[in-house]
């Protein structure tokens, strides 16, 4: 597995606050990888950090083997940066936002830029203050990879984006994955938005790393057993516990499941990728860590 | 060609959902031997969902015999997929289902009642094939 | 990274050209205005015969006297306008907008980032500054001399102007710098400005070097040419000690009218406060000074600038 992105012991503490606390994960390259957590989870202090925006504090992070802060020339020429909020320059024209890449990045792809924008309508001339929403989401994306990146790192892009926006924005960046073969991290903290278009899945959780996995893998590897209000304990096999929730008679157990099938007494039922996020999000001290099988190429 | 379409609330994993229709296809003859299906791209382009769960159904086809794909031109369904039911096959499938409808019929089910219990054995399958997968 | 200083900031460039344009096209209209009548007043006072001189002031007085408080004004504020419209936003607006995490992920350092913004933005402000106080020392030179002296010129002319309006644009860009909101900013602007000018022009400036206390030989004003006067003239004895204001008017008023006869016209004042053992001493800075003062008020400013610019550099890098 070829890995875009690589943090060890990974902190960032503002005063007496630690946005991100012993963050160590390892992204693959040539996938879209969610990034999961609820606010405050330190999504944007990591992706910032990738991108050389901001020094850890402790601990270490490196994109495709280089450091954001050593190195940033270097990475910057691969990777590709749509902030919170998508901000761009109101008074400038599209045409003028394209401009400011070109001069600002050694590497830059006027004409698949420009192509980009009038496949969807949206004009060179026209000042970014008079764009839709949703255009000027497409505008931001499309300067983000004007340089043609390796790495696309997305800060909660589909915030404040109608339906039809989102979908619009997340087919424009499907496509060009599919056309270039980037890696992608995008940050959410609604997975339903994540859940069409990811592949990878990262939580965070009060700036610490909760859970790392293929999605597929990690949707098939929980379950939700119920049965007669029982203790975590006499499940039976291997499972961990990630979540339960006991009623006068029942208990439902969120598990990751083992080597081991559970006992009989137990009801096997699937869940969602959602349902599995929240357990986590839930339960902070529950925590997987990338099982040996999840290395195998996808 | 084939247009796929995407039922997210299903539950049924995205890549699950394209192999059955393309099967589906096969079976109703929408599809033939020899068609080209959609590129990846253009699934990806349509749906946009991401391209590695396109290519994962379409590997699954592949390994299942029902398509075979070839660099450069595309991937297009194999020869000598399942023709058309065989009509012994048919009444003998037919004498069973009968039986189990009439079997419904006492326990109380009506004609959607039957149905949601059909889809739902499905789905359960296919979910359980997605873990071989 | 040129063309992307130019395109953020053209309205503020075209702005301060016009202003420029227009200050010039002003001063310049009153210099060319009023120099029938300067002639007139520099032929009259320098023989000073008959009170024609003080007729000719007191008619340039009315018809130009207008013009020279407001415009004096305007030179004063000119310098905070830099600071108020260019440097508070430059790196508060990128902050207060997000824009700075836009565009300091494209394949630029923040550190050039600031360096192409400062270069060519402060060059562009020096070179108007510099405008301005041509513009300024041309209307100094049009005024005429009894008026005012280089001295009260001092803030509207010269290299410390340019010094001033450098210094305001990096008060700006450090304030945007440290409070990251551009009214904020701008407020800090206006108020940093305006203490730190009156505190270095009426509190520092005065002691530069210390000032003289001498006799001012020959008549009081022209002679010690253009001097700085601070203060009231001290009557004192020959020795220097102060003597009182009562017992100095009485010699004055005796060498002025002697006993049984007038004065003569070419009468020296100062030989009869002499011989009656007093005399008239005077503080001040002298003529020649100015063009140091002028140095030691730029330098200070200039200095500060650099500071400032610094801080703002260090404050930007710390934002990581």
């Amino acid at each position: 597995m070829s890995v875009a992105l690589n943090a060890t012991g990974l902190g960032k503490q503002y005063r007496n606050r630690w946005a991100l606390r012993d963050c160590s994960l390892r992204v693959p390259s040539g996938r879209i990888t969610g990034l999961v957590g609820p606010n405050g989870a330190g999504k944007t202090t990591l992706l910032r950090m990738a991108v050389g925006l901001i020094k850890p504090t402790a601990g270490e992070i490196s994109v495709f083997g280089w450091s954001p802060t050593g190195q940033p020339a270097l990475v910057l020429a691969r990777v590709g940066f749509v902030p919170q909020d998508r901000p761009l320059y109101r008074r400038f024209t599209v045409g003028d936002i394209l401009q400011l890449g070109r001069h600002l990045n050694p590497r830059w792809d006027q004409a698949a830029a420009v192509a980009r924008l009038a496949r969807l309508d949206i004009g060179l001339n026209r000042k970014i203050a008079h764009l839709s929403g949703g255009q000027q989401a497409q505008v931001s994306l499309a300067l983000a990879l004007g340089k043609r990146p390796d790495l696309l790192l997305l800060d909660e892009p589909l915030s404040n984006l109608d339906p039809l926006a989102r979908r619009e924005f997340m087919r424009a960046l499907v496509e060009v994955v599919a056309a270039e073969g980037l890696s992608v991290i995008l940050s959410s903290h609604v997975v339903a938005e994540l859940e069409r278009v990811c592949d990878h899945l990262v939580i965070l959780n009060g700036g610490r790393v909760q859970v790392v996995g293929d999605i597929d893998e990690l949707v098939a590897l929980h379950k939700l057993l119920i049965g007669p209000r029982l203790d975590a304990a006499v499940i039976g096999g291997d499972a961990t516990v990630v979540q339960a929730t006991h009623t006068e008679h029942q208990s439902a157990m969120l598990v990751k499941v083992g080597a081991h099938p559970v006992g009989a007494d137990w009801e096997v039922h699937d869940v969602s990728l959602e349902e599995v996020v929240l357990a986590y999000l839930g339960n902070p001290a529950a925590a997987t860590l990338p099982a040996p099988v999840m290395e195998k190429a996808g | 060609m084939l247009h796929f379409h995407l039922d997210a609330r299903s539950g049924v994993p995205t890549y699950i959902q394209l192999v059955n229709q393309v099967r589906r296809a096969t079976r109703n003859g929408t599809l033939h031997a020899g068609d080209r299906l959609l590129t990846a791209r253009e699934v990806v382009a349509a749906l946009a969902i991401n391209p590695n769960t396109v290519l994962k159904a379409y590997t699954q086809l592949e390994s299942e015999g029902l398509v075979i794909s070839r660099p450069g031109l595309g991937t297009f369904i194999a020869q000598g997929i399942p023709a058309p039911l065989a009509p012994a096959l048919q009444r003998q499938l037919r004498r069973g289902l009968d039986s189990w409808i009439r079997s419904a019929e006492i326990a109380g089910l009506d004609r959607e009642g039957m149905l949601a219990l059909i889809n739902l054995a499905m789905d359960e399958k296919d979910k359980k094939g997605a873990h071989v997968a | 990274m040129i063309w992307l200083t130019w395109r953020q900031h053209r309205l503020e460039g075209l702005g301060t050209a016009v202003v420029v344009a227009v200050v010039v096209l002003v001063v310049g209209s009153l210099v060319v205005a009023v120099q029938p009548l300067l002639e007139q007043i520099r032929h009259a006072c320098s023989i000073v015969v008959d009170d024609s001189c003080g007729r000719a002031l007191i008619a340039f007085q009315s018809r130009f006297g207008m013009f020279q408080q407001p415009l004096y004004l305007a030179f004063l504020v000119l310098p905070v306008l830099p600071g108020f419209f260019i440097g508070a936003p430059l790196i508060a607006r990128e902050f207060e907008q997000g824009t700075d995490q836009m565009v300091w992920s494209q394949g630029i350092t923040r550190r050039r980032w600031l360096l192409v913004k400062l270069a060519v933005l402060g060059s562009a402000t020096a070179v108007m500054a510099g405008i301005l106080a041509l513009a300024g020392q041309e209307w100094s030179t049009s005024v005429p001399d009894n008026s005012y002296s280089q001295w009260f010129a001092f803030d509207v002319q010269g290299p410390e102007f340019v010094a001033y309006v450098l210094f305001s644009f990096a008060l700006g860009v450090a304030a945007g710098a440290a409070i990251g909101r551009t009214v904020p900013a701008m407020a800090a602007v206006l108020v940093g400005f305006v203490v730190v000018r009156t505190a270095i022009g009426l509190f520092a400036r005065p002691n530069f070097l210390p000032p003289v206390e001498s006799e001012l030989s020959g008549p009081l004003f022209s002679g010690q040419g253009q001097a700085w006067m601070m203060g009231n003239p001290r009557p004192a004895d020959l020795h220097g000690n102060t003597v009182g204001t009562d017992q100095f008017d009485q010699v004055t008023n005796a060498c002025l009218h002697p006993l049984g006869g007038v004065v003569p016209g070419n009468f020296d004042l100062q030989a009869c406060w002499h011989e009656h053992g007093v005399k008239l001493l005077q503080t001040y800075q002298p003529a020649e000074r100015f063009p140091l003062f002028q140095g030691i008020e730029t330098a200070i400013f200039v200095i500060a600038a650099i500071a400032l610019l610094g801080l703002a550099a260090w404050l930007v890098g710390r934002r990581a």
